[in-house]
């Protein structure tokens, strides 16, 4: 578990105006009544939760010292989190998943005394981070259907080369090795996230494994992942836990369920999921705020879990650009004055809320989040009210100045229109692509067979992409939600590597197909599943062999000849006797 | 600014009370050692505001000879200062805590007051009682450890003691020295109220509800000062213990009005007489604690402790007060301002922190700069990414090469820093008679540490046994337990033979960071440099030590540019029918980053998981192991040099050691992270990849003179098709990142400690390309690349002459629409491969050797036989 303390030097000089209000402050301070009701002040307050949030609270937390914000946040996991700030240990508590969820194996936490609101944060992808090897070259573009990942985390499947992860990869020659599912120990959102989209999408095979701790069906959510020691399961803590697992050499055939930063991080790749649409997609930025266009939101301001996340229409998304397990993090906000909280550190906190909510964003997905769409960061920032001693605003007049990269001029989620179609290669079915993932983005050679060919590219245009224009590739623009294909791109000739014959997909032309390139890669056979003797030649290891082989031989039948030998020079000599 | 002092300052100031008669400048402190391996800031004016103090004789304690100094007294910001010590009575160490230690806090209030000659207003507003935790120490003497020593109870909990102390003055039943927030400050009688409860009938303290069961009770003394201060946020040091020559050295960390809200220091305030002033001064206060009894003079050092808190009038009378002056804290960015985005590598962090705050002053040019820190490699990727949510700026210490179809980059040196070993170490002595150049270590924070590459190679290879879940088996039964007992490391580091025998004192794995980066590979390319390192990673034996077998295979391609965890082996433990398992990544956690592995390698807390299964809970579960205490850490991390300066940690020296006289090993070179050798290093850079930038390759700074292995050079890389605007802001960054930002000092906006000054040249290279991103055409057409294999796409992904828009990056200025992620062909590779990971070994001949022993066996046991029976000496078997 990690716990970061940010203190750092004040910030800058501000301006004259400000300082004039400041000094002001003070004078009526000194000069007037209880200083509680005077000019709000900022205190360091702490937070403690999720560690699947934790990098980018951090860096948050990093960049508002330069405003005299002092954010100290222990990434402890979600339990933790919600259990701390329930008991007035922290100023906030992130978690993924509200309080009083029915957990089957920790029981329910209940929300407790303290009053509370949910406030949504930032969105990701919960990924699949694998070490995977053929031919001893990383496996960077595993693509998995949802019912083959639930089965390896419950144990069903336990081989790479088992023949549904064959059907979901045909481009790749997989091994016959091992999987080692790479698990939470501790209490944790992620775990809390995974299980509840494998209650719900896959039901009967997460209940299989349930009832191997006697638990009734139909099996639900739970953060504390069960996995006996033994069993094959690794058990980790925090998601840097998992993560170190799996990225180390000899950790081939583990995978794990992690924050998608944390893979990339590692310069690993993680698994293309499959989704509703038939294409296996990557957790990017743009994928997940396609996803979650289709979340539903407790809308209901009377209910406790007002603004948690009902993630089925995320599951289901038929959009091909979806990611399915895509969620976000809640920061669990005080709404009353008790335990530790003071006005002054709802002031603080409030202000905080404000940069994160708007121009923290932007920092969303260079570590690997995607930013949180206009209408939760407009849900946010009114929850930011209930927060005793906030400097209260006018949502709809800030919402208006929010540098979220998700807003567009039409209202629309910008990230979610501009987020591109996945290959397709990567269209369910018997091609595949080489592209990799997260931090691995190096290529993975395919099978022939399973190659995109010239025109197959275009096969899997089923495109909903719209354009925006102004930035002008030259001529994609209007949305083209039909069946057309968007891919005959004009004008956008992208240039592929020399000596590979490649169908650029953003054309849909064959580009640079000169015939010896195209021959030297179908020279290049993707991989080799066995291990193949690729030096030749003799070798020592040879020479041992051979030497082995002349001792034994010698010791097999030296002893009973030279037995004989001596013995017949002994009958001789007595015999001379 | 900074320095660094010495064990015993040249400097002394006879001040018995008359603290502000101090002459706060120009004290000329010795030149700091360059060879101790510290990280040294110098802001080249010579002012030093460093500060000697000297404890006073007054019944029943005399500390005359006690002098204190603290080494910066002004321009302070949320920072760590150094305060020393000699003079003082060693604190025992077998005994429990309670004689002869010190006490520190940071107070604001007047000292000095007229009407409060005890102090007893002063002692009011001090930051002091969230009971942090009291070392434990040896339990050879059975004394009385000191109560409440660690609060602001006033009771004694001692026989022989009063019910309460004859100069109190708060009221005869209160049970707390009561805090009183600056907000309302001493003398504004209109908000009394504001002064928390004393616990007396008259000022009870409040009824809360228990947070665990929910019922009411009335709420603890630090529970009562929880809305102020409390245990994660506190500065309060309570216990400081003395070595055994009478020394001692701590890093207090001083906090302005944004980390102590309620102490105000360094924020505008009016004076006594009226008049604004532009920042609260505040107070260091060290409370000496004796070894008699407070009332009765008697020396308790083998019975008890002189009892109670340090706020208590008998005990507080013996306070020492030094003046800290803070810089404004007043002043910040609008938060609301629209941000340019920086991202990279960790090395930058401090720096960026630093000048952030200086950019957005509008003397600067008003810019507002984020920094994300993520890895070198994914920085790369960043600069080169279309998005238009993707950092304009990245820090990286590998250039970032490009092909001709990626925007041009310029790349400018911004940091010149090191990766170190940073530490926290308490000499703990064994007990018996010791040579007395190592008995005067007892107690004090280690400053020397020499470690050669092979020993940072054991230490990262979970190598010693006590590394490895279940500590290693049959493979490393013959390595020592941890670098404490081994010979090399005992040659070089004399004083770890008379260290504390138990097993617990040692370090518990150097911590290191999870994830990627160009200064983790720097490390292992500098280890592999050294022959010796090398062959042993290699799996030779080095005649003490064999290196863990998992580590063996990551050595033999590419240099690793992460620290591996590389052993699979869990410790089990079965209770009853259930097995539970403890394995390398809770037995030796990861950090999460430098900065936080710095941080917690002073705060003693490594997060690791103990070896012991803990039954008495339901489930059975491992727990972690508690923070080292004060006096008895043993913790080390890989950090960045800027880190471990931030937390005034010690870093080791980097040393060539060989075989001498008496086979021992003796060290021939040692190189510390040094302005001097770090500035050495930064000469050895050599060019790379990408035209007119120079690295520095660890291996040849190592065989350098002088030269620091693990300096790193850190760029900003900058993409020229930026938006107009935004390369104005990001060129300012550089501007700024070269000029004052070069400055060293601890004030924002100046180059934190930990940093060398960057050459002239290097800093006249940034200029000029901080001119070439400003002035770069705009990227309509992109320049021909000069490769012709390629026509370059017109790069349909950047964004074209728009007129720079008025803000920042326009969200809705989206490239690339509905376009399709690239699927590109796989890239040829050979095509026949060793299947690596899984070589089954020599197992693979057993059934050949099997089939042909049986074969040889079946065809020559007849025939043998037959010649047995033929050639058998007849007169014989008669």
């Amino acid at each position: 578990m990690l716990r970061l303390r940010i203190r750092r030097r004040p910030a800058a000089t501000r301006g004259a105006a400000r300082l004039a209000a400041a000094v002001a402050a003070v004078a009526l301070v000194l000069t007037a009544a209880p200083p509680a009701q005077a000019a709000p002040r900022k205190v360091p307050i702490s937070g403690i939760g999720s560690t699947w949030s934790a990098n980018a609270i951090s860096t948050w937390a990093r960049n508002v010292q330069a405003n005299n914000i002092q954010v100290e946040y222990e990434a402890a996991g979600s339990t933790q989190g919600r259990v701390q700030f329930r008991e007035g240990k922290a100023h906030f508590g992130v978690s993924e998943i509200p309080y009083g969820l029915q957990d089957i194996f920790s029981g329910t936490d209940s929300k407790g005394a303290r009053q509370s609101a949910y406030m949504p944060i930032v969105a990701g992808g919960t990924a699949f981070m694998y070490n995977l090897k053929i031919g001893g070259r990383r496996v960077t573009n595993l693509r998995l259907s949802g019912e083959v990942i639930a089965k390896i985390f419950t144990g069903v499947i336990r081989k790479w080369n088992d023949p549904a992860i064959r059907a979901d990869n045909p481009g790749l020659n997989l091994p016959a090795r091992s999987i080692v599912p790479v698990v939470r120990q501790d209490g944790s959102g992620t775990t809390a996230q995974f299980t509840l989209w494998m209650s719900k999408q896959h039901q009967d095979i997460w209940a299989a494994h349930c009832r191997k701790w006697n638990k009734p069906s139909p099996c639900g959510i739970t953060s504390v992942y069960p996995a006996k020691a033994g069993s094959g399961f690794v058990g980790a803590t925090g998601s840097d836990g998992v993560s170190t697992y799996v990225r180390q050499e000899n950790a081939e055939g583990a995978i794990t369920y992690v924050e998608y930063s944390y893979a990339i991080n590692a310069k690993f790749p993680v698994v293309k999921v499959l989704n509703e649409g038939g294409y296996y997609v990557e957790p990017t930025a743009n994928n997940v705020a396609v996803a979650l266009t289709q979340a539903k939101i407790n809308s209901n301001r009377g209910s406790d879990d007002y603004l948690t996340q009902i993630l089925d229409g995320v599951y289901r998304n038929n959009d091909p650009r979806s990611y399915p397990l895509s969620s976000y993090s809640y920061m669990i906000v005080p709404t009353k004055i008790e335990y530790n909280l003071t006005a002054d550190s709802g002031y603080t906190l409030g202000e905080f809320a404000y940069y994160f909510l708007c121009e923290g964003q932007r920092q969303a997905e260079v570590l690997g989040y995607s930013p949180l769409p206009i209408n939760l960061v407009q849900a946010g920032m009114e929850q930011a009210q209930q927060i005793p001693g906030v400097a209260k605003i006018d949502v709809a007049k800030k919402i208006r100045t929010c540098n979220n990269p998700t807003v567009s001029a039409d209202g629309g989620n910008a990230l979610a229109k501009s987020a591109k179609m996945p290959s397709a290669c990567d269209r369910k079915g018997s091609t595949q692509s080489g592209t990799g993932t997260a931090g691995a983005p190096q290529d993975t050679p395919i099978l022939p067979a399973a190659r995109c060919s010239g025109g197959g590219g275009n096969t899997g245009g089923t495109g909903t992409g719209t354009g925006t224009g102004g930035t002008g590739t030259g001529g994609t623009a209007g949305p083209g939600t039909g069946a057309g294909p968007q891919l005959g791109t004009p004008g956008g000739a992208a240039g592929p590597t020399p000596g590979v014959a490649v169908v650029d997909p953003d054309t849909g032309e064959v580009a640079g197909a000169g015939g010896d390139a195209g021959a030297g890669g179908g020279e290049q056979v993707a991989a080799l599943p066995v291990s193949l003797d690729g030096t030749g030649g003799w070798q020592l290891r040879h020479t041992l062999m051979l030497l082995a082989a002349l001792l034994l031989v010698g010791l097999v039948i030296g002893p009973p000849l030279v037995s004989h030998a001596v013995r017949s020079r002994q009958a001789d000599s007595w015999g001379e006797r | 600014m900074i320095r660094r002092l010495r064990w015993r300052p040249a400097v002394r100031r006879s001040t018995v009370l008359t603290v502000l008669l101090l002459v706060l400048g120009s004290l000329a402190v010795p030149a700091p050692q360059a060879a101790r391996g510290q990280i040294l800031a110098d802001d080249g004016t010579g002012a030093s505001s460093a500060v000697t103090v000297r404890g006073k004789n007054l019944f029943p304690e005399d500390f005359s000879n006690l002098e204190i100094t603290v080494s910066q007294t002004r321009d302070l910001v949320n920072q760590a200062v150094v305060v020393t010590w000699t003079g003082g009575t060693p604190t025992p160490r077998n005994r429990p805590l309670g004689v002869d230690f010190l006490q520190i806090m940071q107070c604001y209030g007047d000292p000095f007051a007229a009407d409060d000659k005890d102090g007893l207003k002063f002692r009011e507003t001090c930051q002091f009682g969230s009971k942090l935790d009291t070392p434990v120490m040896p339990f050879e003497i059975n004394a009385a450890a000191a109560a409440n020593a660690n609060s602001r109870e006033i009771r004694f909990d001692a026989p022989g003691y009063p019910a309460a102390d004859e100069g109190e003055q708060l009221p005869a039943d209160a049970r707390m020295v009561p805090f009183r927030p600056v907000s309302c400050p001493v003398g504004a009688t209109a908000c009394d109220p504001s002064r928390t409860p004393d616990g007396s009938a008259s000022s009870p303290f409040p009824n809360i509800k228990d947070p665990q069961t929910g019922a009411d009770r009335e709420a603890y003394t630090e529970e009562v000062l929880a809305p102020y201060y409390g245990r994660a946020m506190t500065n309060e040091y309570p216990f400081a213990l003395t070595a055994e020559d009478g020394t001692g050295r701590i890093s207090f960390e001083v906090q302005n009005s944004s980390l102590a809200p309620d102490l105000g220091c360094g924020e505008p305030y009016r004076d006594a007489t009226g008049v604004e002033q532009k920042s609260r001064p505040c107070w260091l206060v060290v409370v000496p604690r004796g070894h008699h009894h407070s009332y009765t003079g008697e020396d308790v050092s083998l019975t008890g402790s002189p009892q109670g808190s340090p706020l208590i009038p008998s005990l507080w009378r013996h306070r020492i007060v030094v003046p800290l002056e803070f810089e404004p804290a007043a002043g910040s960015c609008p938060l609301d301002r629209a941000e340019r985005l920086t991202a990279g590598t960790e090395l930058a962090a401090e720096a960026a922190s630093s000048w952030r705050p200086a950019l957005c002053a509008e003397s600067a040019g008003g810019v507002s700069v984020s920094y994300s820190p993520i890895g070198d490699f994914q920085a790369a990727r960043e600069i080169l990414s279309p998005s238009p949510n993707a950092p304009g700026l990245i820090y990286s210490s590998d250039p970032v090469p490009t092909t001709a179809s990626d925007p041009p980059l310029v790349h400018a040196p911004v940091m010149l820093s090191g990766l170190v070993l940073a530490m926290n170490i308490d000499v703990n002595l064994e007990d018996g008679p010791l040579p007395p150049e190592v008995a005067r270590l007892r107690g004090t924070a280690l400053s020397d540490l020499k470690l050669t590459p092979r020993l940072v190679a054991k230490l990262l290879t979970q190598s010693y046994q006590r590394d490895v879940p279940g500590n290693g088996g049959k493979a490393l039964a013959k390595n020592y337990r941890s670098i404490k007992e081994d010979p090399e490391f005992l040659d070089l580091n004399p004083v770890f033979r008379s260290w504390d025998r138990r097993v617990s004192v040692t370090i518990n794995g150097l911590m290191a960071p999870n994830g990627s980066s160009v200064a983790a590979r720097a490390l292992w390319t500098w280890i592999l440099s050294d022959r010796a390192a090398a062959n042993w990673l290699g799996g030779m034996p080095d005649g003490e030590m064999v290196v863990n077998p998992a580590y063996i295979p990551l050595f033999k391609g590419e240099v690793p540019d992460y620290f591996p965890q590389a052993d699979r082996s869990c410790f089990q433990q079965v209770h009853q029918g259930e097995t539970y398992e403890l394995c390398s990544s809770e037995l030796r956690p990861r950090t999460g980053g430098f900065g936080r592995g710095a941080a917690q390698t002073l705060r003693g807390d490594t997060g690791a998981y103990a070896q012991f299964l803990n039954v008495n809970v339901t489930p059975p579960k491992f727990e972690k192991l508690p923070r080292e205490q004060p006096g008895f850490r043993f913790t080390m991390s890989v950090t960045d040099s800027a880190s471990a300066a931030r937390y005034g940690l010690f870093t080791a020296q980097l040393c060539k050691a060989e075989k001498g006289a008496g086979n021992t090993y003796v060290a021939t070179d040692c190189r510390g992270a040094t302005k001097e050798a770090i500035s050495a290093a930064a000469g050895t850079a050599v060019p790379s990849a990408v035209q007119g930038v120079s690295v520095i390759d660890p291996a040849r700074a190592w065989s350098a003179a002088g030269a620091y292995p693990l300096s790193l050079l850190t760029y900003a890389v900058a993409d020229t098709t930026d938006p107009v605007d935004a390369r104005r802001d990001y060129a300012k960054l550089l501007r700024y990142a070269v000029g004052e930002g070069q400055r060293p000092g601890v004030t924002r906006g100046l180059l934190p400690e930990g940093y060398v000054p960057l050459p002239t040249a290097m800093r006249e290279q940034t200029s000029a390309a901080a001119k070439r991103l400003e002035e770069a055409v705009a990227p309509t057409a992109i320049p021909t690349p000069s490769d012709n294999s390629v026509t370059p796409p017109p790069a349909p992904a950047l964004p074209s002459a728009v007129p720079a828009p008025a803000s920042v990056p326009s969200a809705g200025a989206v490239p690339s629409p509905g376009a399709q992620a690239p699927s590109p062909q796989p890239t040829p590779k050979q095509a026949s491969q060793l299947t690596q990971g899984s070589p089954p070994g020599g197992i693979r001949w057993v059934l050949l050797g099997v089939l042909v022993v049986g074969l040889v066996g079946g065809v020559a046991g007849p025939i043998l036989r037959r010649f047995g029976t033929r050639y058998l000496p007849t007169n014989v078997a008669e």
